[in-house]
């Protein structure tokens, strides 16, 4: 070796100053934020359900998935800038990157949830055998950076209950300010993730007047009261945009009929508890990702009701407009492709239609 | 017939090179090869792979570049491992290009391999 590091050393030396400056743009973290187009994955792969086993389904229903890069490096950044298929924004998350992921599986758990809860309900009116229990729980969403017991709280802990004024308890969200008025400080009982409750003081903060803690209520499955049951199996992938293929994918494994007609079908939007498909963002990057990957159609939410003439040039960030733009915009066909649609009502009749 | 005529001759031929060099100093000029050859390849494969992070949906395609990257890495670092050995012995007698040109081919045809599982199994499999 020193044989060659004597020969090479003049080389080395010349290099070496240039060499650490390309390593520090490589692997430099700055404060920006890269999303690019990802990949799909069939909803078989985060949802099994073991039923109707032998029903042969010709088709595949996948959610989209889209590179969320946190604080990416110089490099990125420069190669980024010059790629259209790429959205780059300054990074503003006040979460550090483990607990933005926390959140993104907090996200992911309870689309599941919402997806099992929506197509469930809607194959249970044609198909008798399928049963569906929930409750309603109020879980820790978000942590303010004064939170002053942020340490014991975890994302995705359930909120109890808070001993408020004059002994008052309050157990639901719009509760908690009525009780907590008169004092700076008061004793919260959260659940953790195994069962057991805790209590924690939580202090006003004295600039906001706030305790610094985001709940949210969120429907959960009960699996004792459900049938047929269901398993999920580890997912690296975060986030609840694939929420409306998830309960596509559902609805289709609990009836007879296979209504994805050999299509490979894609698609991208939340599920709220009613069957509404909610915005997502990064859309230009889920079309890209959609039509790189042989999607033969892909649905995205629209709330068009067909009331506003000017719905295009008055709702620039719906998501389908958005993703017309990208169409537009990558040279993508997006007739019979791009499907519109208000809900999962909307997706299964459209895709009933086709093998109508 | 011919193959084992061919095996018998690589055996001559490594056991002269070893006899000239030493285990040491075989040893030591791969890993000569292998420092120097990873301190020039690794900022190529870190360009490779965040560009393949950006450019997720053209994956098949940075895969291959991936493959011939270290296909020529690994040319790279034998390449630099027989001059450190002609370093060593300018006026060396055994045939060191030749065996570690076989060695080249050798791990070549493993790397391609390990390039083609990737892009016929596993990406497929996982990704894709």
């Amino acid at each position: 070796m020193n044989e060659l590091t004597e020969k090479a050393w003049p080389a080395v030396r010349l290099l070496l100053l240039p060499y650490l400056a390309l390593l520090f743009l490589l692997f430099y973290p700055i404060e920006y934020n890269i999303i690019a187009p990802g990949g799909l994955t069939e909803v078989s792969e985060t949802i099994v359900i073991p039923y109707h086993e032998d029903k042969a389904v010709a088709g595949s229903i996948s959610t989209t998935f889209v590179i969320s890069m946190e604080r990416s490096t110089f490099f990125m950044f420069v190669t980024g800038y010059f790629n259209p298929y790429l959205t780059i924004y300054t990074a503003t998350s006040t979460y550090t990157p483990a607990e933005s992921q926390q959140i993104a599986y907090l996200d992911k758990a309870t689309s599941i949830d919402a997806s099992i809860i929506v197509a469930y309900q809607a194959a249970a009116t044609i198909n008798p055998e399928v049963v569906l229990g929930y409750v309603q729980k109020t879980l820790v969403f978000g942590k303010a950076s004064y939170l002053s017991a942020y340490d014991e709280i975890a994302f995705g802990d359930e909120f109890v209950q808070v001993l408020g004024d004059g002994g008052s308890i309050a157990t639901s969200i719009e509760d908690i300010a009525s009780v907590t008025a008169l004092a700076s400080a008061y004793d919260f009982t959260f659940r953790d993730a195994a069962g057991a409750d805790y209590v924690v003081t939580l202090v006003k903060d004295a600039e906001t007047g706030r305790f610094g803690l985001t709940l949210k209520v969120y429907h959960l499955v009960d699996r004792a009261a459900t049938y047929p049951l269901y398993d999920t199996p580890a997912s690296a992938i975060g986030g609840p945009s694939g929420g409306l293929m998830q309960a596509l994918y559902v609805y289709n494994q609990l009836i007879d009929e296979d209504i994805t007609h050999g299509l490979r079908i894609a698609g991208t939007g939340t599920i709220g508890y009613d069957g509404v498909a909610g915005y997502i963002g990064g859309v230009g990057q889920k079309v890209v990702t959609a039509f790189y990957n042989g999607a033969q159609v892909f649905f995205v939410p629209c709330h068009n009701d067909g009331t506003d003439p000017d719905y295009a040039a008055n709702h620039p960030s719906d998501n389908y407009i958005e993703a017309l733009r990208a169409c537009a915009e990558f040279g993508i066909d997006p007739e019979g492709w791009l499907i519109p649609v208000y809900s999962l009502a909307d997706v299964i009749a459209y895709l009933d239609g086709l093998g109508a | 017939m011919e193959l084992k005529k061919q095996w018998f001759a690589l055996k001559i031929k490594w056991e002269t090179v070893h006899r000239e060099y030493s285990t040491r100093n075989l040893l030591d000029a791969l890993l000569a090869g292998g420092v120097y050859g990873s301190l020039a390849f690794f900022p190529l494969f870190a360009i490779l792979v965040e560009l393949m992070i950006l450019n997720l949906h053209r994956l098949y395609t940075f895969a291959v570049l991936l493959i011939l990257t270290a296909m020529a890495y690994v040319y790279v670092v034998n390449k630099l491992a027989a001059y450190t050995l002609k370093l060593k012995k300018p006026d060396h007698e055994s045939d060191v290009k030749g065996l570690i040109w076989i060695h080249t081919l050798v791990w070549l045809t493993i790397t391609l391999l390990v390039g083609l599982l990737f892009l016929i199994v596993i990406i497929p499999a996982n990704w894709a």
